[in-house]
């Protein structure tokens, strides 16, 4: 990689031996972490990737909330702004009424089914009588609450599962689904009108739902339009988008490399063939390519990686001919020949590794270009399915409330992509500096 | 006509006739370009035309040109990394050409090669102890378990400290670089070195020690050596016989002595005159008139004839042949027909 500048240099004419005097030892590696340093920026860009990286990895550890998880979170904290505590969830008692005789007053405890750590009511305590009248039967219910004031704190009070045909003589109905909403009074004495006939048991739930909040968990960046945490939402998005780059890239190298040595070291018309595959392929936009493609093959994370190897192999493929025509051209690949080894060891365990220094610094460049090409198909809604939300798609759901002063939900995940790639390019650009033989000092 | 006719024994390494073209083959552009009546050709060089060698066990020989005559190339069908376009090369009186698999690979492994940049020529990303353990090991000449002693072994026979074992080639000198690459041609029990301006790179003083070891190893291990140089010093020091090469062919053989004391090719003599000497003492300064010709468009005839101050009529249009001048000096000039 180097060439290390010795002081020394050999000692004297007359010893057998020119033993040199110890050159100071300093490995490849520990030069080029050295030349690397030398830029601030590319040391915060290091760091930065970095940090994009750890979190992309461990995401599922480190996230707040999962958000593939429909149960983790509800559609009432739908895009609360950044820095909104997250609502209680709804209490809900379930309350069934077996058997009621006419005249036979009857006392539930009802016990609260989800969510008992909610401090606002303890329970419920109902009487329910079973009344006839002229047009059908009726059972009136009285309702009250432990702690005696837990109502004030309610935001709504809603009846819910109503077996059919059983109606409530106060409150408002929903337009069309069985739920029916009640002021604070209408719950303290309330009746259910049974139609003619109605012999069956009867039981509803009551859901009581609060305003306030609870201050054990806050959303930093805001939530989306499904009540997701959106920093959640990133840390998973940006595990996505990471993977795909980072696969997509993986395997176009191992391509491209691959193609790139034996049109090199073969020359001839497998070089021509190859090349000019490459120049064609080269000359479509790869963004147009790669719409194509998904276009025939559909959505999928392994569709979408698949286009990506196909637009990237020929970037690859095009640098490793480059470097290693040259490397094939000197003395040791001539020398290796000369030592009668095999064609396949000449090319893999001589000139292959020879040829690695410009390709790392395309390959980091070329996964930089991959996350922001499969965000811009995500975006278009070509790319990865809904299922794996990814910082593209992410931008993409936020884009639709953006004019609505919700910005949150589309810039943040939208600043998460600008870190990112522009940390790889730092890394990749003080790479290219410490890797490029011309700059060497 | 082999110009060293040993009794009896074939030379272990023959050419007879070789020739090397490389061609720049015309591209479909130009291909139409013709049909719409321009004249181009295919550029064809010759690197090596037409050249008879022949080198005898234990023997030095010497083989001497300006930079572009054809001496690597050469060198480098000796070596077996060039495949000649015309002729036979013999090794130990065998075509060559006729083996196949195995013994192809024995009798490859028979000649190495040295080369001229001993940075270039070793693999930047192995280590030593890689560069030389790696083809006996798979050549399946030492045992896994042998190789490490192997490699120790070479290492000490060319003066390598067997602890640098684990460096790379960037973190030695020039003439350790250089003993390396010897090390290495070492490893595959070789008959025969071709060595390619093997000390050009080198520092005077380390050239000297590169130049003693190589005469050393010819001592202990039986070595023939192809020493290719355009410095006439070495080449005096260090061959038994010395071949001066002129665009391509060889102009004139003759046995170290024999040949420094009396040239008889005027381009030998035109080279000789330019050997710098200690002795200061006034002389004048004639160098050869001109540049070396280009080969892609070689003057006919004898190629020398342009330069030649003793040039004739007959020069510019008939090739000389190699006739001996004296006994086992061989000359390729019209001027020996004239006296």
């Amino acid at each position: 990689m180097t060439t290390v500048a010795e002081p020394h240099g050999a000692t004297s004419a007359a010893a057998p031996d020119d033993a040199v005097t110890q050159p100071r030892v300093v490995t490849p590696f520990r030069r080029f972490a050295e030349d690397f340093a030398e830029s601030r920026v590319a040391l915060f860009g290091l760091m930065l990737l970095v940090g994009v990286i750890i979190v992309g990895v461990f995401a599922p550890w480190i996230a707040p909330q999962n958000p593939y998880d429909l149960t983790d979170f509800t559609e009432r904290d739908a895009r609360l702004p950044p820095g909104s505590e997250r609502l209680f969830d709804a209490q809900i008692f379930a309350v069934s009424l077996p058997g009621l005789e006419a005249g036979v007053p009857v006392s539930i405890d009802a016990a609260q089914t989800v969510d008992p750590a909610n401090p606002f009511v303890d329970h419920l305590v109902i009487d329910a009588v079973l009344v006839e009248t002229a047009d059908g039967n009726e059972i009136r219910l009285t309702v009250e609450t432990e702690p005696p004031d837990a109502l004030d704190g309610l935001d709504t009070i809603q009846v819910e599962n109503l077996p059919r045909g059983v109606e409530l003589t106060v409150g408002e109905k929903h337009a069309f689904r069985n739920l029916w909403t009640l002021t604070r009074d209408d719950l303290r004495s309330f009746a259910i009108a049974l139609p003619p006939g109605y012999d069956r048991d009867v039981g509803f739930r009551l859901r009581l739902t609060t305003t306030a909040t609870d201050p054990s968990f806050t959303y930093w960046l805001g939530t989306d339009a499904q009540g997701r945490d959106m920093l959640s939402a990133m840390m998973y998005g940006l595990r996505t988008s990471l993977g795909v780059g980072v696969m997509s890239g993986i395997f176009a190298l191992v391509i491209g490399m691959s193609l790139g040595l034996t049109a090199a070291y073969f020359g001839g018309r497998v070089e021509t063939l190859i090349m000019r595959i490459v120049d064609l392929q080269l000359s479509f936009p790869a963004i147009l390519v790669a719409l194509m493609l998904l276009a025939v093959l559909g959505r999928g994370v392994d569709k979408v990686i698949l286009a990506l190897i196909i637009v990237q192999w020929a970037y690859y493929a095009r640098t490793t001919r480059s470097a290693a025509l040259v490397e094939r051209r000197k003395e040791y690949m001539e020398a290796a020949a000369c030592l009668a080894l095999s064609r396949w060891r000449i090319i893999f365990r001589h000139l292959l590794p020879n040829c690695l220094p410009p390709v790392i610094v395309v390959g980091t460049v070329q996964v930089a270009h991959a996350i922001a090409l499969e965000a811009t198909l995500s975006f278009l809604g070509i790319g990865l399915p809904l299922t794996k939300p990814s910082l593209g798609l992410l931008i993409s759901n936020g884009f639709d409330y953006l004019l609505a002063g919700k910005y949150w939900i589309s810039v943040y995940p939208g600043l998460a992509l600008l870190v990112t790639i522009v940390a790889i390019n730092l890394v990749g650009d003080q790479l290219r500096d410490v890797l490029n033989p011309r700059l060497q000092r | 006509m082999t110009a060293t006719a040993a009794a009896g024994k074939p030379p272990i390494v023959a050419l007879e006739g070789v020739s090397k073209r490389f061609v720049k083959r015309l591209d479909v552009a130009m291909r139409v370009a013709n049909m719409l009546g321009s004249h181009l050709r295919e550029e064809v060089v010759r690197a090596v035309d037409t050249v008879d060698l022949a080198v005898d066990e234990g023997e030095v020989l010497g083989l001497v040109g300006e930079s572009g005559c054809g001496k690597s190339t050469l060198g480098r069908i000796v070596a077996g990394v060039h495949a000649a376009s015309g002729g036979r090369m013999l090794y130990r009186g065998q075509d060559v050409a006729d083996l196949h698999g195995q013994q192809a690979r024995d009798v490859q492994l028979k000649i190495q090669m040295i080369f001229q940049d001993p940075m270039s020529s070793l693999n930047p990303r192995l280590r030593v102890g890689d560069i030389i353990g790696e083809a006996p090991r798979v050549h399946g000449l030492v045992g896994r378990r042998a190789l490490d002693g192997y490699v120790d072994e070479i290492m000490g026979h060319v003066g390598l400290d067997t602890t640098y074992k684990r460096r790379y080639p960037h973190q030695f000198s020039g003439g350790q670089r250089q003993r390396i690459a010897i090390a290495r041609a070492l490893a595959v029990k070789p008959e025969f070195l071709v060595c390619d301006e093997a000390v050009a790179a080198l520092d005077v003083s380390i050239q000297a020690q590169v130049l003693n070891l190589f005469m050393r190893l010819r001592e202990e291990l039986g070595l023939t050596y192809l020493f290719i140089s355009h410095d006439l010093g070495v080449v005096e020091h260090l061959s038994d016989r010395v071949m001066i090469m002129y665009l391509g062919r060889i102009v004139e053989q003759a046995p170290t002595e024999a040949l420094f004391a009396a040239p008889n090719h005027p381009y030998t003599q035109a080279l000789l005159a330019e050997i710098p000497r200690l002795v200061a003492t006034r002389r004048t300064y004639t160098p050869v008139k001109g540049e070396i010709p280009t080969p892609l468009n070689p003057p006919p005839g004898c190629h020398f004839h342009p330069r030649c101050p003793h040039v004739l009529p007959r020069c510019r249009d008939e090739v000389p042949r190699l006739k001996a001048v004296a006994a086992g000096h061989w000359s390729a000039c019209h001027l020996n027909d004239q006296a």
